[in-house]
C-alpha cells in the first residue's frame, strides 16, 4: 500500500528550498553603491558591496536611493564605528 | 514555564550585550531594535523597510527569517523575543483581564504589508509612515534613552507619536495578554503562516485526552490547543500560537507519562 504524502510536509520542504535558494542567491549578489561626489574628472565612482554588507548598511541608513541609484551616506574608506538608524 | 522564563531572561541579556562588536548581517526574528547600542543583530523589519525604500528584494534577510520560521515556527516569539517577555511580565500586574476579539489578529498582516513594504516602497525608507516610526521596541530601546541623554524637554511630533504608541501598547498588554503580538507585530505576521508548516512540534498525548481543558486555560495566545488535540493535530498548528509549550507543561497526561 502506498502511503499518501503529507501535504504539510511537501509545503514545508518547498518553503525550506525557497529559503535556502534565497540565502544562496543573496550570498552571490552584489550592489553598486555610488559616492555622492564625483571625482576630479566629473566621473561617478562606486563601490561594489555584497548583500551581507547591504543588510548591515540598511541597519543605519548607510545607503540612500536617489534617481534609481544607491549612494553611500558615509566614507567607506574610513573605519566605521557604531551607527544608529535615523528612523 | 520556569524554563521559558529563564530562556527569555537570558535572551534579553544576551541579545543586548554587545560591548562593541556586532553581527548586524544576521536578522534575528524578534522585535529588538538594531539601533540600540547594545544590540548584536539586525531587526528584520527595519531591514525590510530599508530594502523596500531602496527598491531591492531582501534575499538574505527574508531567507534567514523564512528558514528560522520553517524550522521553529513562532518559537522565537514565545521563548526569545524580549518585547514578548516584557509583555508577559506586564500582564502579571493584577487587573481585570480582557481577551481581544478574534478579528484583531488580522490587523498585523495589514501592518506588515502597508508599513513595512508598500509605504516605504512608494515614499522611501525614511517616511514617517513606516513601522519603525511607531515601533514600541524602538521607542523603549532607542527613543527613550536618547531623550534622557539629550536632556531636551521639547519633543518633536514624531517622537511624541512614537512614545504615545509605546504607552498605549504597554497599557494594552497589562489588560490583554500579548495584545501587541496578537494584533500588531509584523514579525509575528511573517512567522504566523510558517507555524502551520514548521518542523517544530508541540506534541501532546492525543489518544487519551481527557478534555480537562487545562491547556486552553493556560494558553497565552488563547488559541484553544484542545480543539486541535481532539482532532489529533499537533497543538502548535495555529496562526497565533507562540509555541510557548505551556499546554504541554500543564497537560496531566504528559505528567503521568513522565512518571511512568
Amino acid at each position: 500500500m502506498i502511503k499518501k504524502p503529507d501535504n504539510r510536509k511537501i509545503i514545508a520542504l518547498a518553503a525550506l528550498i525557497i529559503a535556502l535558494a534565497l540565502l544562496v542567491a543573496g550570498s552571490f549578489r552584489t550592489h553598486k553603491v555610488y559616492e555622492s561626489d564625483t571625482d576630479e574628472f566629473g566621473l561617478l565612482t562606486f563601490y561594489r558591496i555584497n548583500e551581507f554588507q547591504m543588510v548591515v548598511d540598511s541597519t543605519f541608513h548607510g545607503v540612500a536611493r536617489e534617481d534609481d541609484r544607491l549612494y553611500t551616506t558615509y566614507d567607506r574608506s574610513q573605519p566605521r564605528g557604531k551607527s544608529a538608524c535615523p528612523t | 514555564m520556569i524554563k521559558r522564563r529563564i530562556t527569555q531572561t537570558l535572551s534579553l541579556l544576551l541579545l543586548h550585550s554587545s560591548w562593541g562588536p556586532e553581527l548586524k548581517w544576521f536578522c534575528n526574528p524578534v522585535l529588538s531594535c538594531h539601533s540600540c547600542v547594545l544590540s548584536w543583530f539586525a531587526c528584520p523589519i527595519g531591514v525590510y523597510i530599508h530594502y523596500s525604500g531602496y527598491h531591492l528584494f531582501p534575499f538574505i534577510a527574508l531567507g534567514m527569517v523564512l528558514l528560522l520560521g520553517i524550522v521553529f515556527g513562532k518559537l522565537f516569539c514565545g521563548w526569545v523575543c524580549p518585547f514578548g517577555f516584557l509583555q508577559d511580565m506586564l500582564h502579571k500586574i493584577p487587573t481585570r483581564k480582557l481577551i481581544l476579539p478574534k478579528w484583531t489578529s488580522h490587523i498585523k498582516y495589514l501592518v506588515l504589508v502597508l508599513t513595512v513594504f508598500l509605504i516605504p516602497f512608494f515614499l522611501g525608507e525614511e517616511t514617517m509612515y513606516s513601522f519603525c516610526r511607531i515601533c514600541p521596541a524602538s521607542a523603549l530601546q532607542v527613543t527613550l534613552p536618547n531623550l534622557f541623554s539629550s536632556g531636551s524637554l521639547i519633543l518633536p511630533l514624531a517622537t511624541l507619536v512614537k512614545l504615545m504608541v509605546l504607552v498605549a501598547v504597554l497599557l494594552a498588554v497589562i489588560f490583554s495578554r500579548r495584545a501587541f503580538c496578537k494584533a500588531l507585530c509584523p514579525i509575528g505576521a511573517i512567522l504566523a503562516p510558517l507555524n502551520l508548516i514548521s518542523f517544530w512540534k508541540v506534541k501532546l498525548p492525543t489518544d487519551n485526552c481527557v478534555s480537562c481543558d487545562k491547556c486552553d486555560e493556560v494558553c497565552p495566545s488563547t488559541v484553544s490547543p484542545s480543539s486541535r488535540i481532539a482532532k489529533g493535530v499537533v497543538s502548535n498548528r495555529s496562526l497565533d500560537c507562540m509555541v510557548c509549550h505551556d499546554c504541554r507543561t500543564v497537560c496531566p497526561l504528559k505528567a503521568r507519562e513522565a512518571k511512568t
